[in-house]
């Protein structure tokens, strides 16, 4: 599985690319992990080359966001596309996260504040 | 009325690719459409995972998984040689709660239920899933 990382003015971006399943999730697992072991605080996970989730990836999603919150960091996930989205939905999730349509969009709230 | 597809699995954690890829197999011959393609995908991705584990019972226990498409609705049966479970009468994790009390417990098969229009589960010497999806024309093809 493909998974970029940038980092700009402090901010890392994390994208995946592909299936986020039971035999992908812990390469995304560890990529988040490292990233915040690295001292990132500020994260937005781009979700929109992601073809669709399962419950497995949704697990790495809840542990990252429980982590971010007690690190008192900020995460932002963008990009989800339909059978992305509806998978949040479905399992009660979006309420959960900051969900922005697009990293412009979701860069753009962390930069003007 | 197609012949459908079978796969055969010994319950181990390349099942559920093994599994996957043979759903992919009986996509592209039936033409399905994307919608329910990643639905039946997520889906047995659930399903495989939760018996592989929970399913392991030491020697050749094995899965068999049935593709078949009756008219507009495809059936996939999936049985294993798994410890007796309904995972069908776990109760349905509480999906309103906050952050910090959510768990991943319990989501897969929610997640099946949803995505799926039928869920069955029968006990015979083997555990047997059963689930339907509806194909609506998709307006992409």
């Amino acid at each position: 599985m493909q998974i970029q990382k940038t980092d700009r003015d402090g901010i890392t971006i994390v994208a995946p690319a592909g299936r986020i399943d039971t035999t992908t999730s812990a390469a995304v697992e560890d990529a988040l992990r490292q990233a915040v072991d690295a001292g990132a605080r500020t994260l937005v996970v781009d979700l929109g080359q992601v073809d669709y989730i399962s419950s497995a990836g949704l697990r790495v999603f809840l542990v990252l966001a429980k982590r971010m919150r007690d690190l008192q960091g900020r995460l932002i996930l963008c990009g989800l596309g339909g059978p992305v989205r509806q998978v949040f939905q479905l399992a009660g999730f979006l309420p959960l996260f900051q969900v922005e349509p697009s990293q412009d969009a979701a860069l753009s709230t962390l930069t003007h504040v | 009325m197609s012949a459908g597809r079978h796969t055969h699995a010994i319950i181990e954690a390349s099942a559920v690719e093994q599994v996957a890829d043979s759903l992919g197999a009986f996509c592209a011959e039936e033409r399905l459409p994307h919608e329910a393609a990643w639905r039946l995908r997520v889906a047995l991705d659930e399903i495989v995972a939760n018996i592989v584990s929970y399913g392991k019972t030491g020697g050749l226990a094995a899965l068999d998984v049935w593709f078949r498409r009756l008219g507009d609705v495809v059936e996939v049966t999936i049985e294993d040689d798994g410890p007796a479970f309904d995972p069908l009468a776990r109760p349905a994790p509480d999906l309103g709660l906050p952050l910090e009390a959510r768990t991943p417990g319990g989501l897969g098969i929610a997640l099946v239920r949803a995505l799926m229009d039928d869920v069955r589960y029968a006990r015979t010497n083997r555990n047997v899933l059963t689930i339907r999806k509806h194909i609506d024309a998709d307006p992409e093809d």
